[in-house]
């Protein structure tokens, strides 16, 4: 038997919490042209999550939760691993370890099925919210992923604080750029090739990929004018070429999105500026706040954008901005394990806006002159 | 006979330097404290060499005829500060101590200029010299709603603008005061045409009217989700939240981008105070920062991606002007205030863009977690 973690089940369990999650999130992979990988993704969440990175060091000992309590998959963590984390758990979210693999989570409502528990396979489970740090604390690419998957199982143990089964599906892309997405579905774990670095939420990836081509007629291109009979239709300014991308931020639409954007983006040069620009692409998937609004739960949330993610998987570091702090912070792993000492730690995610004040920071009368020439 | 500023006109005039792309979106929001705040984005198909210009009351300042006479005479009343372009003493968006504000946006196709005569050069200012006019004489929307009657706008190169010859900027104009009453004026037929902008959002072309009439095809958008439809047998359900949205356009021309600003505007949740929905502002702004190459501008030359320059948000309750670039996304401010009194009368100029984009490296920041080991 199958455990369908449906919006449904969602609902009734969170009529004891305060609110129900509504959580949609948006992932690209870029290249810069010195062959750097930069994975992006936003998260959103009608709730906050309270995320700050946690530092998980390489020997910490790691196990999978049964839906009963007990233990499931026994294991000690290979690789250093830093990511954002959600309500103080040493949880990775969205991170990457020490070998430039990373990984996020995003949710996959109505179509993530997870295996049943069952004596057999307790030895090689755990639960859905587990899964990343199982990934980034064992592995080093996404081949060495794609093959291990086929070890463990996924069973449909409740997330801490929440109370509830999240219903997942998994994006992992390592430093040369190789990306794939796994999707619990029939209680087993459906591993897609993703050469285009893009996921969003529901439906299944395969879904997405096809709708693809109802957009291939799209182009970043203006379009020249059109004569008919004597009269001339130009196109009223530039973007022409894109006319008929959809705007909203339902999960179909956000996956057309973000393969345009990141797709038609110029490359960088370096990991640094490649980072950069994700962020600006990730700005497009900004929801504001109020124009998108979850009423699941009887009361209407606004669904915003928590925490947007960069990571640089050449110079392995995390990159992040929140809904609060629009400010871009980073953490170096090499350093910020030398900082934890074996340790797990945490490193706060900061959501008070920092401002500049530059009232009074004029030019010189030099500087004044260049500008005028 | 009136001078069309065609596209065609446009190409033809820059044909050496990069055609301009120039696509702009504005916003406002009010926050729960009363202020009105109004933000936008500036694109361009190449550098505005954009900085931020503090005017002091009491300077001496004057329009330009097409021939480099002097048009327009007039002594600037009020204090400005707001973003130039080129290293000119002009105003592409900013505002004064009356928290009066103005945007310049790009109307190509569409700009008509009023030609110059002997008669009327002395209440003539080049299309890039509105803005500081408005800024630097009014206090609301209705005194600028007046005015303008008393104006033309004669169609004078803006220096620098696409090369070293320059060329004459096919611009409209949004304005809003304090009390976030908003106008939009068009310059069409010659004449300065004023529409009312009680959504506050403004684009590019076509006309301002034709933008307003248009949003009655969107009226089946709303933010809030949409459950599940049976279908006789079949229930369907969304795939996630959003889907009341369904149907806005997601591509960068003018009409589509009016459409999302107002969608996005409205939907807003209210602030409770000014700097809050200055913040809030932003966010909405990110939803314009066009990704560098999903527009390019293919027209002369190398393809170019059309970028934004930069996104400013005007604070007009507490007069500060909020701003950040594409090379640095953090948020920098002027504060109206201060940079007046610091100027101490002369007109003077702060960087807008200075370095690249600071990122603080907060690893060593480590933390025993809180619940991370229950």
């Amino acid at each position: 038997m199958l455990c369908k973690a449906a919006i449904y089940a969602l609902i009734a369990a969170f009529a004891l919490a305060p609110t129900a999650p509504a959580f949609a999130c948006t992932n690209i992979v870029l290249k810069a042209k010195d062959g750097a990988i930069v994975r992006a993704r936003t998260n959103e969440f009608a709730i906050p999550a309270q995320s700050n990175v946690v530092l998980i060091p390489r020997g910490t000992e790691l196990s999978g939760t049964l839906p009963d309590g007990g233990k499931g998959i026994s294991f000690t963590a290979r690789y250093n691993m830093a990511g954002a984390n959600a309500y103080g758990q040493a949880i990775i979210v969205d991170g990457m370890n020490d070998q430039g693999l990373s990984f996020g989570m995003l949710l996959f409502p109505d179509f993530a099925e997870y295996a049943e528990a069952a004596p057999d396979n307790a030895r090689r489970a755990m639960a859905p919210y587990e899964f990343g740090n199982w990934v980034l604390g064992n592995f080093a690419t996404v081949d060495e992923v794609k093959k291990a998957v086929e070890d463990v199982v996924l069973v449909p143990t409740s997330t801490p604080v929440l109370n509830e089964v999240l219903p997942l599906h998994y994006a992992v892309t390592d430093k040369t750029g190789k990306s794939i997405v796994i999707e619990p579905v029939g209680g087993k774990l459906q591993v897609h090739d993703n050469p285009l670095g893009v996921l969003t939420n529901a439906p299944g990836f395969d879904w997405h990929m096809t709708n693809l081509r109802n957009y291939v007629n799209l182009s970043v291109n203006a379009v020249p004018p059109v004569e008919l009979d004597g009269v001339t239709l130009a196109q009223l300014g530039q973007g022409q070429g894109m006319h008929g991308l959809p705007g909203d931020f339902t999960p179909p639409s956000r996956f057309i999105r973000a393969v345009v954007f990141a797709h038609a983006e110029f490359p960088s040069e370096t990991a640094e500026e490649t980072v950069l620009s994700g962020f600006h692409i990730m700005n497009q998937f900004d929801i504001p706040f109020g124009s998108v609004r979850d009423s699941s739960g009887g009361k209407t949330q606004a669904e915003y954008t928590q925490w947007t993610t960069a990571s640089d998987l050449k110079n392995m570091r995390f990159y992040f901005k929140t809904y609060g702090n629009q400010n871009i912070y980073l953490i170096d792993l090499g350093k910020a394990f030398a900082a934890a000492r074996g340790e797990v730690r945490t490193v706060k995610m900061s959501t008070e806006q920092p401002i500049e004040d530059l009232s009074t920071e004029f030019m010189s009368g030099k500087q004044v002159q260049r500008a005028d020439q | 006979m009136l001078r069309n500023i065609s596209l065609a006109a446009l190409s033809a005039a820059l044909i050496l330097a990069t055609t301009p792309g120039f696509a702009c979106t504005g916003i406002s929001l009010k926050a729960e404290d009363g202020a009105a705040i109004r933000g936008r984005t500036l694109e361009f198909g190449f550098p505005m060499q954009s900085n931020v210009l503090v005017v002091p009351a009491g300077k001496e300042l004057a329009g330009t005829l097409p021939d480099g006479g002097k048009g327009l005479t007039y002594s600037s009343r009020y204090a400005v500060v707001g973003a130039n372009a080129l290293g000119l003493t002009a105003i592409l968006d900013g505002l004064n101590d009356q928290g009066l504000s103005v945007g310049l946006f790009y109307f190509p196709g569409y700009a008509s200029y009023t030609p110059v005569t002997a008669e009327n050069a002395k209440r003539a200012i080049a299309p890039h010299e509105f803005g500081l006019w408005v800024l630097a004489n009014f206090a609301t929307v209705d005194e600028v709603r007046e005015a303008v009657k008393d104006i033309v706008i004669v169609p004078t190169s803006t220096p620098g603008l696409g090369g070293a010859k320059g060329a004459v900027a096919g611009a409209h104009f949004f304005i809003q005061d304090k009390t976030g009453k908003s106008i939009a004026v068009e310059p069409v037929g010659g004449t300065l045409k004023v529409h009312d902008a009680p959504l506050g959002v403004m684009t590019n072309a076509p006309t301002y009217d034709w933008h307003m009439t248009n949003l009655a095809n969107y009226i089946n958008l709303s933010p809030k989700d949409i459950g599940e439809e049976k279908l006789g047998n079949t229930t369907v359900s969304a795939f996630g939240s959003g889907a009341g949205m369904l149907g806005l356009p997601g591509d960068f021309t003018p009409p589509s981008r009016f459409v999302r600003a107002v969608m996005f505007s409205q939907a807003a949740t209210p602030n409770k105070t000014a700097e809050d929905a200055v913040l809030s502002a932003f966010h909405i702004l990110n939803q314009f920062d066009i990704p560098k190459g999903s527009v390019v501008n293919a027209a002369v030359g190398e393809p170019t991606p059309e970028i934004t320059e930069w996104t400013s948000v005007n604070d007009l309750k507490n007069l500060r002007w909020y701003f950040r670039t594409f090379v640095d996304q953090s948020i920098r401010m002027v504060d109206l205030k201060e940079a007046v009194a610091a100027a101490k009368g002369e007109i003077v100029t702060i960087p807008m863009e200075q370095s690249k984009q600071p990122i603080t490296n907060v690893s060593a920041n480590v933390t025993r977690p809180n619940h991370a080991a229950n």
